[in-house]
């Protein structure tokens, strides 16, 4: 479902927007890495100070790793679906497809709208370890919300357009 | 009157000291409300953990009461483990005295303020020492040792200050990582010792005496506000008097238990001589530890206790 | 305040009606799973829904689940680094000359990949490119190819390193080391359960052979072969030695698949390490953003003491050990249709725990038990992670390969059954080599 020729502004927003996650997911794997590793070889060299805050770095780092990457699954597809339905194409895929993605925008319009109430939660809060302010954190679900959003707005234009026979 | 249910949340099983304390402050409740009032406890982290469950009450919603260990309250109070630091109270009497005289109100009041959860009630009451997979019984033994301390600051300082090497692993993979060696020692109360059988890993018990446990009996300050007066002023009554019944049986059976696992051959405790070197070694750093989190008064008077 | 809004019934009603009707409107797993909770949060007085938002963080936030992604980035890194080809050829030179001689090396692979990977989601990905299209070439049908990867797929979890023994250890406080050592027949039985399907399939169908390897070859490919077999010892010889936790080996095993890529066998490049990276953290999170909803899901059954309410009155049954054990197994297939095995574990695991205590059943017996049967919950629709992946690899419908997979479980099944009257089958390995484990 890539758009490889990306038409208009709003296309060409989405598309380097999701270029931008991309490039994101990638260094959050990157970088995962190493607050684990430190902390294993800290164990059994003095050269390597025992830091406290890898385990709770490491975690962090990967609640954004999911949430990009979900992200990113919803421009490309590729969230897991059961198929129940015959190999459907055309008109018919294209309203089927309408009707998951409304369930998509529900889905996103929760992140966003409760996600803003989730990073209040955690606005004057701080991390244990790190002492890090929580917002930054809980900041990752009202942008997903928004994200998908986009991207499921996205589909269902394609989709509207195939039922109109423009597509 | 449409009944009151009110849900409580718990990590441990049936037989745990923390569980019976609740049960025993939904009986005072009950007795003291003048008015049915039902309560659901969930057992065995089926909510999730103490530090969630917090975090819902703070919240004022799903969960309305539990109790929660004061270092899951960091988040939203940076003093809130303070209550429970290390080093903190020279032993069981001191810590009698400071619970007796409510030193630690100005912290609640903070924990209330920013989290909007209420601390009604102090249970708590074990001693907690180290269990190493080898005996430990002075400073020098204890130089370097791998040790699993609690994931706040003040516990990683003062255990290094003491000379050990504090690891910040998952609860839930301690035992694991005793049994292969990547830790070689934790600190628990008895009561943790028992329910995670830390003993059958790491059967020496230094008794470093280190910390004494307050693990307040919480509640949401935002059920509270919706209860009628008799309900309120019962859950303040019950929750005073259930942190005492908690605080007793804690601090009786906690003797107890080692006694009885010791008798069983299950775990040795070994005296630890070098108690006064290492408080000392500590003192700059909860000193420092209490300027830092504005909490040189209470510090200071805790210290002047009995003094 | 107040009671429930709702009682157990209808909360359950609406869950699994709402679950599987989004799922009939072709809505993604994780969404309907999360978009069940809903009308409960917004129906029931003392819930809200932000619950969803924080039980997902929960479920994120979690150091025990960063075993998924280094699993799979130690899988992309010995794909792209030269490992896997290696050990394809050795086990070609093993079994390619069987009756279905492909999908037998799909198999083996997996029997290999298991002592290194953790994470059944890790095999299924990287196979499923691997073995698909192949397979589609040499003629085999779509949905055996399909059938047998996912499967096979599930042997990561049972033979050690496993992710769901690292949470059953941690949370049931069973010891990790003992159920690594538990896994090691029962996932070797069952390879050699679905090596037995294969070539049953295979002189029934027809599916090709190559010819059989000489000695010299066999052995060559061991050779090359060595330092990638040799992972499983690390792993495992470094949790006995005490150098990292469970969680960290999955960090070593990356660093390790690494280390051979570029240092021993240099056929790494920049490009493939890039899209290495970027798959790993793509798929991860479209498999852990599962995880996630599936564990507001379950804390929902939890608040409404659901799986309580199903399983009162079993202690009273009396049933003896095997029994229990079959029981146990039941729940466990059952529950792994629509939960995540972790918050399976988690939820289902500590209400079976007494259960088995009371029948007498051993601990790490009873653990095999359960991680065997949710393991086969990872291919059992409608929310089987690893057919999901594969069946998304291969562009076919889960619906199409579902006879194949059945077919396929029924000797599996045979194993479970064996090890649940047979329970050395998990406490032989771990008695013999530590018995201090078992304690
Ligand atoms: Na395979
Ligand atoms: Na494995």
């Amino acid at each position: 479902m890539a758009h490889h020729q990306p038409r208009g502004a709003f296309r060409r927003a989405t598309f380097l927007y999701s270029r931008f996650l991309d490039v994101l997911v990638v260094l959050t794997v990157v970088i995962l890495i190493i607050p684990v590793t430190l902390q294993i070889f800290a164990r059994f060299t003095e050269l390597i100070p025992r830091y406290i805050w890898t385990e709770e770095a490491a975690r962090f780092l990967l609640v954004w790793m999911i949430m990009i990457g979900a992200m990113i699954g919803v421009r490309e597809g590729s969230h897991f679906i059961v198929d129940l339905f015959p190999s459907a194409t055309g008109k018919f895929k294209a309203a089927l497809d309408l009707v998951a993605n409304v369930f998509m925008l529900i889905f996103g319009a929760v992140f966003l709208w409760y996600g803003i109430e989730f990073t209040e939660f955690a606005w004057f809060r701080i991390s244990e370890l790190a002492e890090l302010p929580l917002w930054t954190i809980h900041i990752a679900w009202p942008i997903a919300g928004f994200s998908w959003l986009l991207f499921t707005g996205e589909h269902m234009w394609d989709s509207i357009q195939v039922l109109r026979g423009r597509g | 009157q449409a009944p009151i249910t009110l849900n409580g949340a718990v990590q441990f099983n049936d037989d745990h000291v923390f569980n019976r304390t609740l049960l025993r402050f939904e009986e005072l409740v009950k007795q003291y409300a003048g008015r049915p009032v039902n309560f659901v406890l969930h057992r065995n982290s089926s909510l999730g953990l103490e530090k969630q469950y917090f975090e819902y009450m703070s919240a004022g919603r799903a969960v309305d009461y539990g109790i929660v260990s004061p270092a899951h309250m960091s988040t939203f109070s940076r003093a809130a483990p303070f209550i429970d630091a290390p080093f903190l109270f020279r032993d069981l009497a001191h810590w009698n005295q400071v619970m007796d005289q409510d030193l630690l109100a100005p912290v609640a009041q903070e924990v209330e303020r920013r989290a909007r959860v209420m601390l009604i009630g102090y249970a708590g009451g074990g001693v907690r020492n180290i269990f190493a997979n080898k005996p430990v019984s002075n400073m020098a033994e204890m130089r370097g040792l791998r040790v699993r301390v609690q994931g706040a600051p003040i516990w990683n300082r003062t255990f290094q200050a003491a000379g050990m090497a504090p690891q910040v692993i998952a609860y839930n993979e301690v035992y694991n990582a005793i049994q292969n060696n990547v830790l070689e020692a934790g600190e628990n109360e008895a009561a943790g010792v028992l329910a995670m059988r830390f003993f059958e890993v790491a059967p020496n018990l230094a008794m470093t005496q280190h910390a004494i446990t307050v693990r307040p009996i919480c509640f949401s300050a935002q059920t509270f506000a919706r209860l009628p007066r008799e309900v309120q002023e019962a859950v303040r009554r019950a929750g005073r008097e259930a942190g005492v019944f908690g605080r007793q049986t804690e601090s009786t059976e906690d003797g107890q238990t080692l006694a009885r696992l010791e008798g069983e051959g299950r775990l040795r405790r070994i005296p630890f001589t070098d108690r006064a070197a290492m408080l000392a070694a500590v003192a700059p750093v909860m000193a420092t530890y209490a300027r830092e989190i504005e909490a040189e008064n209470i510090f200071a008077r805790i210290n002047a206790l009995n003094s | 305040m107040g009671a429930s809004t709702l009682s157990s019934t209808q909360a359950a009603w609406i869950l699994f009606g709402g679950f599987f009707g989004m799922l009939a409107l072709r809505v993604p797993v994780a969404v309907a799973i999360g978009l069940a909770c809903l009308p409960i949060l917004l129906i029931e007085d003392r819930l809200w829904p932000m619950l969803l938002l924080q039980e997902t963080f929960n479920a994120y936030n979690s150091f025990i689940l960063l075993a998924v992604p280094f699993f799979l980035l130690t899988a992309n890194l010995m794909n792209i680094g030269g490992i896997t080809d290696r050990l394809v050829r050795f086990s070609r030179a093993l079994v390619g000359h069987f009756p279905g001689g492909l999908a037998q090396v799909n198999v083996v692979l997996s029997i290999f990949f298991a002592g290194i990977s953790g994470s059944s989601t890790a095999d299924a990905a990287s196979q499923a490119k691997l073995f698909i299209e192949a397979q589609r070439k040499e003629g085999y049908d779509d949905s055996f190819s399909v059938a047998i990867t996912a499967v096979s797929a599930v042997l990561a979890v049972i033979i050690p390193p496993s992710i769901l023994m690292i949470v059953w250890g941690g949370v049931l406080t069973v010891s990790i080391g003992a159920l690594f050592l538990a896994g090691v027949l029962p996932g070797l039985l069952i390879g050699l359960a679905q090596m037995g399907t294969v070539h049953a399939y295979a002189k029934m169908r027809g599916y090709p052979t190559y010819p059989r390897s000489t000695l010299n070859e066999v052995f060559a490919s061991f050779l090359v072969s060595i330092p990638a077999l040799l992972t499983p010892f690390i792993i495992i010889g470094g949790k006995i030695f005490g150098w990292f936790t469970a969680t960290e080996s999955a960090c070593i095993a990356v660093l390790y698949a690494g280390f051979l890529s570029i240092i021993v066998y240099r056929e790494m490049n920049l490009r493939g390490l890039w899209n290495a990276f970027s798959e790993t953290g793509k798929l991860s999170a479209v498999a852990l953003f599962c995880v996630g909803t599936a564990s507001a899901f379950g804390w929902l059954l939890a608040f409404y003491k659901i799986p309580e309410g199903l399983m009162a009155g079993v202690g009273a049954w009396q049933l003896g050990p095997a029994m229990t054990g079959f029981f146990i197994a039941g729940v466990f297939l059952v529950v792994g249709c629509f939960l995540d095995a972790i918050p399976a574990i988690i939820i289902v695991g500590a209400i079976l725990q007494p259960i088995a205590e009371a029948a007498g059943l051993h601990p790490v017996h009873f653990a095999m038990i359960g991680i065997v049967s949710l393991a086969f919950g990872l291919v059992t629709p409608p929310y089987g992670l690893c057919l999901l992946i594969t069946c998304a690899v291969a562009e076919m419908r889960v619906i199409d390969a579902l006879k194949d997979v059945t077919i396929m479980l029924l000797p599996m099944l045979g194993v479970l059954a064996l090890l649940i009257l047979w329970p050395d089958m998990a406490l032989l390995l771990p008695r013999l080599i530590e018995p201090d484990f078992l304690k």
